[in-house]
């Protein structure tokens, strides 16, 4: 099930690469990260079962997911 | 043992964080110190491994600091761009102001007022390839620089002007017109790093544009003699080192930068010289177009 989640607080290749990882060890395939690097969101897509669980493995991370 | 690496590229804390977890995963402890990482690790691991950590980040390291640059180390495209615009657009508005306004008034009195319309073009170009300068630039600036360039743009615009429409058109009309000026450059450069830069600018353009008419009024007295020449030598190289600045502050941030269109930039200059050339002819003083 494809998934699109709003990240607030992305700014750099860094940050892309943190969500990256975070939804690769949740369990996610097919991840797709673009980042507005002046607006500081990141647009994420991905596949996965759990939403919930992807959305919170992002948050962990510290970001704000809408 | 130790290793100190300089990851050039760096940029935040989220680098920080992806760079520590990936060198944790080879068993090298990192401590970083803005671009500085000082790596604890095992001697079996070797300085290649630790250079292919970085790169399997998406990041370069060097063994010894990077050599600081200076200013014109900074000058790309974008600024051999601005200089072009600036060139083409002063060109512009000299042959503007040649077929629109020389023929008024069968152009004598060009000779009396030729070198303040003159003086009009220069300087609204420059304000404005100023503001295009930082524009173009899509990092944040610390506080004290964006107070610096709020203040230097501000400053020297609200001078720059308040000069010429001072001598044109005396004091009262001179402060008003470019105190207004100095606090809108003022306050548009300034907001790089917000509200503190938004007022020093503000401030700045209130002050220039008050003191700029002064100098010009107390020196009619007088008569200008040298010193418009001089005034508006040292004033325009002031405004200029904005553009030196920006690139000591921001020339190392590697943020993308914004390629701003021709139009805008030469349709501000255009609006902002002809609303100062409408000001000095039309003014109280000016002389009129009958």
């Amino acid at each position: 099930m494809k998934h699109t989640f709003t990240v607030k607080g992305m700014h750099c290749k860094g940050c892309a690469m943190l969500v990256q990882d975070a939804l690769e060890q949740a369990g996610a395939k097919n991840i797709a990260i673009k980042v507005d690097e002046k607006a500081q969101v990141g647009t994420v897509s991905c596949e996965g079962n759990d939403r919930a669980s992807l959305k919170a493995s992002i948050e962990a991370e510290g970001y704000v997911v809408q | 043992m130790n290793t100190t690496l300089y990851v050039t590229d760096a940029e935040c804390e989220s680098c920080e964080k992806v760079l520590g977890r990936a060198f944790e995963r080879i068993g090298a402890k990192a401590r970083f110190d803005g671009i500085k990482v000082e790596l604890t690790h095992e001697p079996s691991i070797t300085i290649e491994q630790l250079f292919d950590v970085v790169r399997s980040r998406g990041y370069s390291a060097t063994l010894t600091p990077p050599v600081p640059k200076r200013w014109h180390d900074h000058i790309g495209d974008l600024e051999k761009l601005l200089v072009r615009n600036v060139i083409v657009t002063l060109a512009a508005l000299a042959i503007l102001q040649g077929f629109v306004i020389g023929p008024l008034k069968g152009g004598a009195w060009l000779q009396q007022y030729g070198l303040w319309l003159g003086l009009v073009d220069i300087v609204a170009v420059s304000c404005v390839a100023a503001l295009w300068h930082l524009r173009s630039y899509r990092g944040t600036v610390t506080c004290m620089t964006g107070m610096m360039l709020g203040m230097i743009l501000g400053m020297q615009s609200g001078l720059l002007f308040g000069y010429i429409i001072g001598a044109t058109n005396g004091f009262f009309l001179g402060a008003l017109i470019a105190s207004a000026i100095g606090i809108f450059f003022g306050y548009a450069a300034g907001n790089c790093c917000g509200t503190m830069g938004s007022v020093q600018g503000m401030m700045a353009g209130f002050m220039g544009g008050t003191m700029g008419p002064m100098i010009a009024v107390m020196l009619a007295a007088s008569g200008f003699g040298l010193f418009t020449p001089w005034f508006f030598l040292v004033n325009i190289a002031l405004l200029w080192t904005f553009s030196v600045l920006l690139m000591q502050h921001m020339g190392d941030k590697p943020h993308e930068r914004i390629r701003l269109d021709f139009t805008t930039f030469a349709a501000y200059c255009i609006i902002l010289a002809a609303a100062a050339t409408l000001v000095i002819i039309f003014g109280p003083r000016g002389p009129g177009v009958i």
